[in-house]
């Protein structure tokens, strides 16, 4: 595994260990499979009510790990 | 977004620690880890996602798939230069 590093000036990450650009169920140009999650603020988001607008979902491990 | 399983008293928390106001934390906890199971990112062994990150443009389709390591650093360029080819 390579070593994650910053490259000097512009910050960016070298040596990140891509594992894979696609899931174990979904690759790119596939339809986003809807959800609907209770929020921290209290509300409930639903992926098909935000269409119109990109959306970035990241996936995290666990609250307060680090990751 | 970000998404976890864990509670969401516990992501209301993390939030408040984190000083996030811009993007909402949601909540996988229960039936646990159901979502990142639908979308290929639940470790099985672990009982957490993998770290992923994932763009949706707006008509719902997926743009781009990045899952890596835990502790890794997103490449915030590469995720900026492929929400600028996705019309808002």
């Amino acid at each position: 595994m390579a070593e994650a590093g910053t490259a000097g000036s512009d910050k960016r990450p070298t040596g990140r260990t891509k594992i894979a650009t696609e899931t174990k169920t979904l690759k790119v140009g596939d339809a986003a499979p809807d959800f609907t999650l209770r929020a921290h603020d209290g509300r409930t988001i639903t992926l098909s009510a935000l269409r119109g607008q990109r959306v970035v979902i990241a996936f995290m491990a666990f609250a307060f790990s680090g990751t | 977004m970000g998404i976890t399983c864990d509670a969401v008293y516990s992501l209301k928390a993390w939030a408040e620690q984190l000083g996030i106001t811009s993007y909402p934390f949601c909540s996988d906890f229960w039936p646990h880890g159901a979502i990142s199971r639908a979308w290929g990112v639940f470790n099985e062994e672990i009982g957490r996602p993998e770290r992923a990150i994932i763009v949706v443009d707006a008509a719902g389709v997926i743009r781009y798939i990045d899952v890596h390591q835990l502790r890794e650093v997103p490449d915030e360029a590469e995720i900026a230069e492929e929400l600028g080819k996705l019309e808002s």
